[in-house]
């Protein structure tokens, strides 16, 4: 994922910025997307529009930018867990997101609803589900090398899994089939259900054993 | 298959068979937004008055034509009754892609639907709620025969299923995979739930399935 802070810019100037991306995330969840607007924004944020508009040419660009710094950091978040590898890392990459949703829900919901009226391949289709396909990859090729997959698999297709399947989650909180506190619980199920489904061995049998537990 | 209500002739009924196989084939023409109730009943060769008199909405009708292909489906699978369990499940999931694929435009109108829809409405009952006691019921089927590993939660098992079929839509739907490979990449998804859940002989045999299916790498 590229660094969206630029080289040059004084400590100064990378807080306010911040600060404007958080506003953004806080305030949009609060109005809507239609009720957002850059002066609304530029007051909330204590900058003057001109600064505002300085700084992004536009309200859709800010948006997309929120939503970048939002990623980025959970991103490094997760890659402080120094060894964080395979499906450790999925799990962890997991509790991370969960950790967020439950934090600011407002957000996590009209991001899903973005998510899901977007324009085939457009930059949030990109971020949101072809970013971690490509992430999901890494990480199953590396459980691959450990020979604890079972033969016949296409990665690819897994992690295509992978990345919807917290989608999908979303979307039945979304339809209000599931609530809120239930999100981390049926992510995991989801995980866990794909785990046992392409492991052998000792760690297949440890993933069911998991996957019982939840169930119980 | 539409319902018969008391008091509907045949020929009631098959006008309204009509509309709704019409409603299908105009959707996938001119997209939602395209579609109004006027070009409908111009289209299903019946007066306006008639088709409000039938359906109060165009979502309203939206919703009827996908029940009424749901209902097509669903038949189409009386020449399998001999089929139980998972091999049911799979041969279900496959006929409904087959149906996806042949009408992508429906399709589409239906799930830009769905993700627009809010909580308890009848597109999203239809599409979530209905197919999955019949899961449950094949799964229940597979549990007695011993080949499913005991103490799972068949209905969860199956709402993670239905959830996995619209997360490969979404995929469609944005892009990220073809209309082509729509139909095997929800059997794969499928195939590898089953593998997980399953023990003994019926899972290497759907395993080798899985192998069958093709493996790029």
């Amino acid at each position: 994922m590229p660094n969206t802070t630029n080289t040059y810019k004084s400590e100064r100037q990378v807080e306010r910025r911040a600060k404007i991306l958080r506003t953004t995330r806080r305030l949009v969840s609060e109005v809507g997307y239609d009720g957002l607007t850059m002066r609304g924004l530029a007051a909330a944020a204590q900058v003057s529009p001109k600064t505002l508009y300085n700084l992004f040419v536009s309200k859709d660009e800010l948006l997309m930018s929120a939503l970048d710094d939002l990623m980025q950091g959970l991103f490094n978040s997760i890659q402080q867990a120094e060894n964080v590898e395979g499906f450790d890392y999925l799990f962890l990459r997991q509790d991370t997101y969960n950790e967020e949703i439950m934090r600011s829900p407002g957000y996590a919901a009209l991001t899903t609803r973005a998510l899901f009226q977007a324009r085939p391949n457009n930059r949030l289709v990109r971020r949101l589900l072809a970013a971690p396909i490509q992430e999901f990859l890494t990480h199953l090729t590396f459980e691959k090398k450990k020979g604890i997959l079972i033969d016949g698999l296409d990665l690819e297709h897994v992690s295509r899994q992978l990345a919807l399947q917290d989608w999908c989650v979303l979307l039945l909180w979304n339809k209000g089939e599931i609530n809120l506190e239930d999100i981390p619980l049926e992510k995991k199920r989801a995980l866990l259900m794909t785990l046992v489904g392409i492991t052998r061995g000792s760690s297949n049998r440890r993933y069911h054993e998991q996957l019982m537990s939840l169930t119980a | 298959m539409i319902k018969r209500q008391r008091y509907q002739s045949d020929r009631q009924l098959k006008r309204q068979a009509n509309i709704l196989y019409t409603t299908r084939k105009l959707a996938s023409k001119v997209g939602y937004d395209g579609l109004t109730m006027r070009g409908l009943a111009e289209a299903s060769e019946v007066s306006p008055k008639t088709l409000y008199n039938l359906f109060s909405s165009k979502d309203e009708l939206l919703a009827a034509a996908l029940e009424d292909l749901v209902g097509i489906v669903q038949e189409s699978m009386d020449a399998y009754s001999d089929l139980r369990g998972i091999d049911h499940i799979l041969t279900r999931r496959q006929i409904s892609s087959k149906a996806i694929m042949r009408s992508p435009g429906f399709a589409n109108v239906i799930i830009t639907l769905f993700f627009k829809a809010k909580p308890g409405d009848r597109l999203v009952s239809a599409l979530l709620g209905g197919v999955e006691q019949e899961m449950v019921e094949q799964l229940q089927f597979e549990k007695e025969n011993g080949t499913i590993a005991e103490g799972l939660d068949l209905t969860k098992i199956s709402a993670h299923l239905t959830a996995q079929t619209w997360g490969n839509l979404l995929l469609w739907d944005k892009g990220l995979i073809s209309l082509d490979q729509l139909g095997d990449e929800i059997r794969r998804g499928f195939l590898v739930t089953f593998i997980g859940i399953t023990n003994g002989k019926k899972r290497s045999k759907l395993q080798q399935e899985l192998v069958g299916l093709g493996n790029p790498e």
